[in-house]
């Protein structure tokens, strides 16, 4: 008998093990290996590791320049995301708002879309030729057309069109706060206001302070918005850093001011940590009234709060309708932002749809992304489960080693895993990833584990260990805890991350451009070939016309998820 | 039923749990009392397996479990928070144990209505979620949970705190009812004194990782072996022993530089046999609705409260009078 | 629950079919055509190119499948270079000097001589027969002519310097160096100011001339450069073969500037690179040999608007394209030394001048 016992022990302990010993070797296999490989290759120059390359960092205005303001939009970002965010959330969620669904549908509009065809969404309505441009021109006629742009212009695009994990995670937190502790605080005198400060926000901090600090890394590697309407006076790094890494001799560079970004985000995180650290807060009510949303009795405040819900939901809803109304026209139509009956062509939807060969890149980089946004979320969900059942040393690397892809440029993860795996590699099992598919779907693994971490550990540590040991206690094994009780419960960020994490691979053209497969075109490469600069044809419109079939693609997956799989049982 | 023998408990340098032997014996009501911080949670975590202790053996039903895990053995468990699995419905829940047993559908059909009905969930509670439970309708689905696995003990964790005071009262009626029908040993972890005096069968205060004193609800209500004991539990008159001598026979102290202990219901207003009699006057009055407490100040300097439970006795402040007390109601410690 | 398995179902069936039918179409053509694949690395087969060099191959019916593999010219090297000991394509096609010396530094090219090797211009080919020029693209700077040279307008610009006087603030776009039209129109200004005790190579005037056209030209760089020719910005950088393309399909009357100097021709390459699969090198000479004969390419230079390199072959077509090239007068260029100093002219634009 208590051979036996040993034996189950034994097993269980070697499945911890498996876990342990599976984790350690895919971080060093392809979190520190190709990386490390990479990083000695970026530094060694020819007069050996130096210190030029920061002295050219320090010499050159537009790096400095460029650095600075990255922190200033990271700052400012930080700090004005939460603000509408946070509102946006709270109107969705949180109060009793007239056509809080079809606001919510609007806000949700980030989901779909982002990256230089959302600023040019946004430029048709703002930007010199834009329609909200246009009218005030025509009302003041000293009107400056070039109104938009510089740090304020960049400032409002990104913080209306990165509220995304705003309305992905706060959401779901929002909603799990016990209502009678809300209306305890009422009871006892607390304005709205109030309630929000001191009883809502607290609970949700961990939630918040997870999403500030991916909100702060966008803001450090801003890129669109920036390049199209920074003007001279702020362009930020991001741009010089892509640019650098496409010098073979300036890796090096472009890897040093990566990792500025990427520590800066680590620092922010170790900090925030700290912070978090007694904060976490578990609803210890027992009888957990259902969430019921707030009204605002105050008379004025609940109009301004529908005037500015209002007024939001057609500043995120506006550039989604140009960019799809103007996909049917060319791009003489779309520089003019006139849409016009002449103008209108389904010729571009044509050029994309004619053939068969067209769509498979479309099916290629489905299945690429879907495989890497599982596969990502199962690696991270035994990094963070194995941290949160032993916090020692090894699983604390685990977390740490996580972190790594921020710290460098995409491209170059993807030149990493080329050159450290175009030979077979004991590590590997003497494999060569060279030429295969495996190849393109780990290096998207690869880049999604740092932010499918951060949001997947807020979310695991939202869930009361109670729940665990009561599990243990009935006499379920760890696995079948986790399947049946922590997995469904981390069910709407794992969900949501899934989604997310497909949508943002569907496109990707950087990494695919190093290590797809030849017989396996992604969608990136064929975007690329219709839509770089260099190409003939009418690159302008099918760009708007790519960007409305992955809009259309993102919709279908986020309301799969959120209309479908997470919708809750109706009573 | 389960011994513990020498258990330490230590986290790093902490030690939470000093060298405890105790045993509690079959079907009995066992409380583990103290306030927060003194080692009651860490002790029934370690009863329950969740925390292993760093010296001294758990023995159950005469079989050493200090390295069993807990699943192994045979103790069900209430939380705090009851831990409900909010991601499936009451059935589901009561039915998870079984399910991991791998016991066939009708014997877990079987075997979750009959627990249902025992602690009085309907077929319609059943098929409900967890979030549309009321307090008292979870604590049984977590008890009916927890019971349906045929556990030798049944440890409980402070179920009842962080519910009002109604609700409270009406569930530790209930809960008692239940360790009663079923009969189960039953330890329970509370800070809460009143929930211990009334539910247990004996009770173990704790203070600091020490064990104070092990008896039973009159015990250590009207016996406390300790100074901590005689303040945490009930209310009390505290004096210098030195400040009674002058009325109380000093020869009859065992200690006369210690403390002394004398029970609020011992101070009483109306004449009693063998008493000593002390003049003095109201100084607060404080209505309960059932009963009243009174504090004097006698014509010798001590204060002196109580509890009236005759409402017909109304005194005012500044009212004279005499108060009567047992020298043998003293404790000295 | 229920839900997402059933989703996780469909879900794992999508990647179960495309895998298969996928596997399906290799075996079923590896049995009934048995035909390999020769993988070409392209950055020429864009947008509308795409559909006239299907139809030629299609013609054609090699015995083996064509595959082209897209990206931009240094994405293209770079990736050819990581490839090197594990090669995966058979065939480079497009390309610089700048790109093939680098790929020919990396011993990434098999010498050959294709057919076609005595029609074109023998400087044009690297020094051990491992690349081979196909098409003669120029780079220029192209200007709208209805927005130059009248009243209230800046005057026609004659060289790179009249670019950076005021009158052109802000009425010009530029081509970052990250593509092959800006790095060559970079590079053709900075060979001229050759000094070999300047930085990088190139005099302290070179450098100026660079900045003060960075400095001048319009920022933010316009979306649509094709559609802000129209009247946004009066000119701008441009390749040969667009100033036909979007002259005729904006309906903007451009014309080029043509400095003394005269305009850099760029090469257009293609070299067959050193996989050590015999069948497969075969099956690539094969290929460029086709590619470059006078008939292909009299067809695709005709269609898509780039002059070959081929001296028959741009007979053949003769034309606009032909009348352009006899235009112009080449600007020497001295490839090893841009080359040598490419690099570090980009990162010094990138960190110093770039916008």
């Amino acid at each position: 008998m208590k051979q036996l016992i040993n034996v189950k022990q034994w097993k269980k302990n070697s499945m911890r093990l498996l876990i342990g010993a599976f984790l350690l070797w895919f971080v060093i296999a392809f979190l520190i290996y190709p990386n490390f490989n990479i990083i000695l290759a970026s530094f060694r120059t020819e007069s050996g590791f130096s210190f030029t390359i920061v002295r050219k960092l320090f010499e050159s205005p537009i790096a400095m320049d460029g650095l600075k303001n990255s922190f200033i939009l990271a700052i400012s970002l930080a700090i004005t995301t939460n603000i509408v965010g946070i509102f946006i959330v709270l109107v969705s969620e949180y109060f009793e708002i007239k056509g809080a669904k079809l606001l919510k549908i609007g806000y949700m509009t980030t989901f779909i879309y982002g990256g230089i065809i959302l600023v040019s969404g946004y430029s048709m309505i703002y930007g010199e030729n834009g329609i909200v441009t246009k009218t005030l021109a025509s009302f003041f006629p000293n009107f400056n057309v070039q109104w938009f742009g510089g740090f304020w212009a960049v400032l409002f695009v990104m913080t209306v069109s990165t509220t995304t994990s705003h309305m992905m995670f706060l959401g779901n937190a929002i909603k799990s706060i016990d209502n009678y502790t809300i209306e305890a605080a009422k009871n006892m005198g607390a304005s709205s206001f109030y309630i929000i400060r001191r009883i809502v926000l607290p609970v949700v901090l961990p939630t918040i302070f997870a999403i500030t600090i991916l909100q702060f890394l966008g803001g450090l590697s801003a890129f669109a918005a920036p390049l199209i309407i920074g003007g001279k006076d702020f362009q930020t790094i991001a741009p010089l850093i892509l640019e650098l890494n496409k010098i073979p001799g300036s890796q090096g560079l472009a890897l040093m001011l990566s990792l500025v970004l990427g520590l800066t985000t680590i620092l922010l995180l170790i900090l925030f940590t700290k912070l978090e650290k007694g904060g976490t807060f578990f609803s210890i009510s027992k009888t957990k009234a259902v969430y019921v949303k707030q009204k605002i009795n105050h008379k004025s405040l609940h109009i301004f709060v529908h005037a500015i819900a209002y007024l939001l939901f057609i500043i995120y809803v506006m550039p989604v309708v140009l960019i799809i109304a103007f996909s049917f026209t060319n791009s003489a139509a779309i520089h003019e932002v006139k849409l016009s009956f002449s103008a209108f062509t389904l010729d571009n939807y044509l050029t994309v749809f004619h053939d068969i060969e067209k769509i498979t890149p479309f099916f290629n980089s489905a299945n690429f992304s879907i495989q890497a946004a599982i596969a990502v979320t199962i690696i991270v969900l035994l990094g963070v489960g194995i941290r949160r059942k032993h916090d020692n040393l090894f699983t604390q690397f685990i977390e740490y080693a996580f972190l790594i892809p921020w710290m460098l440029p995409s491209t170059l993860i993807a030149i990493g895993f080329l050159t450290t795996y175009d030979e077979p590699k004991l590590i590997i099992g003497n494999k060569v990833l060279i030429g295969t598919t495996e190849i393109l779907v780990l290096a998207y693994i690869i880049i999604l584990i740092p932010i499918t971490s951060r949001l997947l550990r807020a979310s695991y540590q939202s869930v009361d260990q109670d729940y665990e040991r009561a599990a243990k206690s009935l006499g379920a094994s760890s696995f079948y805890t986790f399947r049946r009780i922590v997995l469904p419960m981390l069910l709407p960020t794992v969900l949501a991350l899934i989604v997310l994490n497909f949508n943002s691979l569907l496109s990707d053209y950087n990494i695919a451009a190093f290590l797809s497969h030849p017989l396996k075109e992604p969608l990136g490469l064929l975007i690329r070939r219709y839509t770089s600069v260099e190409a003939t044809g009418d690159t302008q419109a099918l760009i708007y016309v790519f960007s409305t079939i992955l809009m259309a693609i993102a919709a279908i997956t986020v309301s799969i998820v959120y209309g479908w799989l997470l919708k809750e049982k109706k009573k | 039923m389960i011994e513990l023998q020498g258990i330490e408990i230590t986290y790093d340098d902490f030690i939470a749990m000093n060298e405890l032997n105790i045993t509690i014996n079959e079907g009995e009501f066992f409380t583990l009392l103290g306030p927060s911080g003194c080692g009651k949670t860490s002790l029934l975590r370690t009863i329950t397996g969740f925390v292993s202790p760093s010296k001294g053996r758990i023995i159950i039903d005469g079989k050493d479990v200090t390295d069993e895990s807990v699943e192994k053995r045979g103790v069900g468990i209430v939380f705090q928070s009851y831990a409900i699995f909010p991601t499936m419905n009451v059935f589901e829940n009561i039915a998870f144990g079984l399910r991991v047993k791998r016991l066939s559908k009708k014997a877990i059909k079987e075997k979750v209505l009959e627990i249902a009905q025992m602690v009085d969930l309907s077929e319609e509670h059943l098929q409900r979620n967890a979030s549309e439970l009321s307090g008292g309708q979870q604590q049984r689905v977590a008890i009916a949970r927890a019971l349906v696995l045929q556990p030798k003990i049944l440890c409980l964790d402070e179920p009842l705190s962080n519910l009002d005071a109604k609700l409270r009262n009406q569930l530790r009626v209930e809960l008692k009812r239940l360790q009663k029908q079923f009969g189960i040993t039953t330890v329970y972890v509370t800070h809460d004194q009143e929930e211990a005096l009334t539910m247990s069968d004996k009770i173990a205060v704790f203070n600091n990782g020490k064990l104070e004193q092990l008896g039973t609800p009159n015990d250590v209500f009207n016996n406390p072996t300790s100074d901590f004991v005689a303040t945490f539990i009930g209310d009390s008159n505290v004096f210098e022993t030195k400040e009674l001598a002058t009325f109380l026979n000093a020869k009859n102290l065992s200690r006369p530089s210690g403390k002394s202990y004398l029970r609020l219901n011992h101070v009483h207003t109306k004449p009693i046999k063998e008493a000593i009699e002390l003049e003095g006057v109201v100084t607060n009055v404080e209505y309960f609705g059932l009963y009243s407490k009174y504090t004097f100040k006698t014509v010798s300097g001590l204060t002196l409260r109580n509890v009236e439970v005759d409402l017909s006795n109304q005194m005012n402040i500044g009212d004279n009078v005499t108060l009567y007390l047992k020298q043998r109601d003293f404790i000295h410690l | 629950m229920r839900k997402l398995l059933l989703m996780f179902g469909i879900v794992s069936t999508l990647i179960f079919i495309t895998a298969c039918s996928e596997e399906g179409k290799e075996a079923t053509e590896a049995k009934s055509d048995k035909k390999s694949e020769l993988v070409v690395y392209t950055n020429q087969i864009s947008g509308d190119r795409e559909e006239v060099a299907k139809s030629l191959i299609e013609e054609q019916n090699f015995n083996f499948e064509v595959v082209f593999v897209q990206a931009g010219g240094g994405e293209m090297k770079d990736r050819l270079i990581a490839e090197k000991n594990n090669p995966l394509a058979d065939v480079v096609l497009g390309g610089s000097p700048l790109e093939h010396l680098a790929l020919a530094e990396n011993n990434i090219l098999a010498p050959f001589t294709p057919t076609w090797a005595e029609n074109v211009d023998p400087s044009l080919v690297g020094s051990e027969n491992n690349y081979w020029p196909w098409a003669i693209d120029t780079v220029h700077y192209t200007y709208n002519k209805n927005l130059v040279g009248g009243n209230n307008q800046p005057p026609v610009p004659q060289d790179w310097p009249d670019l950076t006087k005021p009158e052109f603030k802000d009425q010009y776009y530029i081509f970052e160096p990250s593509g092959t039209t800006g790095s060559v129109l970079f590079a053709s200004m900075l060979v001229r100011y050759q000094d070999k005790n300047g930085e990088h190579g190139v005099s302290e005037e070179g450098w100026k001339l660079v900045e003060d056209i960075y400095a001048n030209a319009v920022n933010p760089a316009p979306q649509d450069w094709q559609e802000a020719l129209k009247e946004d910005v009066t000119g701008g950088f441009i390749w040969g073969g667009g100033v036909i393309s979007v002259a005729r399909d904006k309906n903007i009357e451009l014309d080029i500037m043509e400095p003394s100097v005269g305009t850099p021709f760029l090469p257009a390459l293609v070299g067959k690179i050193h996989t050590g699969n015999e069948e497969k090198m075969e099956n690539a000479e094969e290929f460029i040999n086709w590619w470059g004969s006078a008939d292909v390419q009299a067809t695709w230079g005709e269609k898509t608007g780039q002059a070959p390199a081929n001296k028959e072959a741009l007979e053949k077509i003769g034309g606009e394209i032909q009348a352009l090239l006899d235009r112009l007068e080449t600007q020497e260029l001295d490839w090893n030394y841009i080359y040598e100093h490419m690099d570090a002219w980009r990162e010094k634009m990138a960190l110093e001048y770039a916008q």
